[in-house]
């Protein structure tokens, strides 16, 4: 499903943590979303440099004393994220072998872009100061997508220790995006023994932008993207798996993996591109003998036709190109207070009673390298119509990052509301990364 | 114990939450936003020898060489907008004994010439290069001159001094484009 979502994860009481483990332990019967309200999250991020950072109100530097600050201790690494998520439908249903089937339909935008150092650098203050610097063409990753998501999953409780699960995808991608395994350089040399004062270098350049869905950006509007949330020829499938294994009295481990998955782009693609070798001195006269005719070559038309000819740029529709899904990888292991999870028939609710502690652990694959979070939680029945959970993450965005999840059940309806980062919400501009999830839904509880 | 906690912890998170706002902060400041770039670029280069003024005999027959060139720049949108000053920077060698006087001419696209920059070559004495730099930074009216042109003519006059014409003259040229965004 979407990013991270840590309050949600293990979360037995709700619906959506079956969308990031499938194998999880769910204590309901029945679930019914809201259409288009069941589930809502947006995240939004960066690594490096915040709001207030850029735009504080402060007499002793400038909007551009902090931007050029930024250009230059930002490094490559760094990088910012959007991800939102929206259940369309949800529903589930416990089947009469005990076992738990659980679909719907998500869309879900997720992008990253990474901060393109030398790029930066060479477009904020151009090249004069910078002679024989060597700017990475692979600094430029990004990477993102608008997408439809159709699953299908199944819980098993194998035994009273083990539950497993799988849920199986299948995407439409409405808008896709990626520029990734860029190469090359750019280089301004002093020349001493060349034709001119310097050389610039264009070194096995070799870039490239690729989308689908909307033939590049010109097309990408609203009612291209809802039409495409539907149809927009641009499938992939997934496969989400995960566990829950009660190893011992009170302690239980679960894992998964989520959007293993890939999209093939065959629809309203456009690709991009720059690839090549260019060593340009400038304009080289060449002035005629006295003897002879006199002759005055087009040298900006030999210019230009020499660099095109080594030079390849531009873009076209119509390739066609896979992409892997960002890979999710999480698991948890955790201890129960309280321990009598058993099921009072008459008040299934009170079964919510019970308090969890642990440790979660959260992963996402990305262009350069993974996001890694880890999470410390505890996880506690408020009453008997609130539940609530409290996280402390660090991860690469932050090292005190508190969140938490209210979820109330109200009879057979429930709400929940789930935030991260609460410590800066003195001051939002100050975060890192801000997350929220909310949804409502009915969550229903046999009497058995 | 921990639940006890954990329900003061969630309760104080959630008034946070309800508290959360954004200060101290001024987004207009965007619409300062603005930067400026430097950059290196090489112009023009040659080589001239004997052969370009001289007949066979040695006997200077064309004492001025011309060439020329479009330079498609500075007419373009990006630098008629965002050109702030440019410096023009020429160095030349020189092995002849003779001087030379070498003139640069930015032409529009009828020819006229728009702006002009001459320099004056010092001739060797002993075989030795000599080098003539010259640099200047144009601004204000005569940018708007160079923004003018679309080409550039290099004319090269030899200026005899009775010695025999044997030597090479080498050209070498940049700018720097002062951009602001």
């Amino acid at each position: 499903m979407a990013q991270n979502q840590i309050q949600l994860y293990n979360v037995d009481g709700l619906p959506q943590s079956l969308l990031l483990n499938p194998g999880t332990d769910v204590s309901f019967d029945m679930h019914i979303g809201v259409p288009l309200l069941s589930g809502f999250h947006i995240q939004g991020g960066s690594t490096g440099v915040t709001f207030y950072d850029l735009f504080k109100k402060d007499n002793n530097s400038t909007f551009n004393d902090r931007i050029r600050e930024k250009v230059f201790s930002l490094s490559r690494k760094d990088y910012f994220t959007v991800n939102e998520n929206l259940e369309i439908l949800s529903l589930g249903l416990r089947l009469p072998n005990g076992d738990y089937l659980s679909g719907g339909w998500y869309q879900e935008t997720d992008a990253i872009l990474y901060f393109p150092k030398d790029p930066a650098i060479l477009a904020y203050e151009g090249n004069s100061d910078y002679i024989g610097k060597h700017f990475d063409v692979s600094d430029a990753v990004t990477k993102g997508e608008i997408l439809s998501v159709f699953h299908l999953g199944y819980t098993r409780k194998v035994n009273e220790s083990l539950t497993l699960g799988l849920r199986g995808k299948v995407y439409g991608s409405m808008f896709s995006f990626e520029s990734i395994d860029n190469t090359g350089e750019f280089v301004t040399n002093l020349s001493p023994e060349g034709n001119n004062i310097y050389t610039h270098e264009l070194i096995n350049t070799n870039a490239v932008l690729q989308t689908s869905g909307t033939n590049g950006f010109d097309n990408l509007t609203p009612s291209q993207l809802l039409k495409n949330s539907l149809i927009s020829g641009n499938m992939g499938v997934g496969l989400d798996f995960g566990f829950t294994y009660k190893f011992a009295d009170n302690w239980q481990v679960t894992g998964s993996f989520v959007d293993l998955g890939l999209i093939a782009h065959t629809a309203k693609t456009k690709k991009y591109y720059l690839r090549g070798n260019y060593t340009l001195e400038g304009i080289g006269f060449a002035f005629p003998a006295a003897v002879g005719d006199d002759a005055n070559p087009e040298y900006f038309d030999d210019l230009e036709d020499d660099f095109n000819k080594n030079v390849k740029y531009g873009d076209f529709s119509g390739d066609k190109y896979f992409t892997w899904r960002p890979l999710k990888v999480y698991g948890s292991i955790d201890y129960t207070f309280n321990g009598d999870q058993s099921c009072d028939c008459l008040k299934p609710n009170t079964r919510d009673s019970f308090t969890r502690a642990g440790l979660q652990f959260a992963a996402i694959k990305r262009p350069l390298s993974p996001q890694v979070a880890v999470t410390g939680f505890v996880d506690t029945g408020l009453s008997e119509i609130f539940r609530g959970k409290l996280t402390y993450t660090v991860d690469s965005y932050s090292f005190t990052n508190v969140g938490f999840l209210v979820s109330a059940q109200l009879n057979k309806f429930n709400l929940y509301l789930a935030a991260d980062n609460v410590l800066e919400y003195v001051n939002l501009a100050k975060a890192n990364n801000f997350s929220m999830q909310l949804g409502m839904q009915f969550v229903i509880h046999k009497r058995r | 114990m921990l639940k006890r906690i954990g329900v003061k912890a969630l309760i104080i998170l959630f008034v946070l939450l309800q508290t959360g706002c954004v200060r101290d902060i001024d987004l207009d400041q965007a619409d300062e936003f603005a930067t400026e770039q430097d950059v290196d670029l090489d112009l023009i280069y040659f080589t001239l020898d004997a052969q370009n003024f001289t007949d066979e005999t040695g006997t200077i027959i064309e004492p001025v060489t011309t060439q020329e060139t479009r330079v498609e720049l500075f007419d373009d949108e990006f630098f008629q907008e965002n050109l702030e000053e440019l410096w023009l920077y020429v160095r030349i060698e020189n092995t002849f004994s003779q001087g030379f006087i070498t003139t640069l001419n930015f032409l529009d696209e009828e020819g006229n010439i728009t702006y002009s920059v001459q320099i004056n070559v010092t001739g060797s004495t002993n075989d030795q290069p000599v080098t003539t730099i010259y640099d200047e930074v144009i601004t204000g009216e005569d940018l708007d001159l160079i923004r003018a042109s679309i080409s550039i003519s290099i004319a090269t006059e030899i200026i005899p001094d009775g010695n025999p014409v044997s030597g090479e003259l080498n050209f070498q040229s940049k700018l720097r484009y002062h951009l602001t965004f």
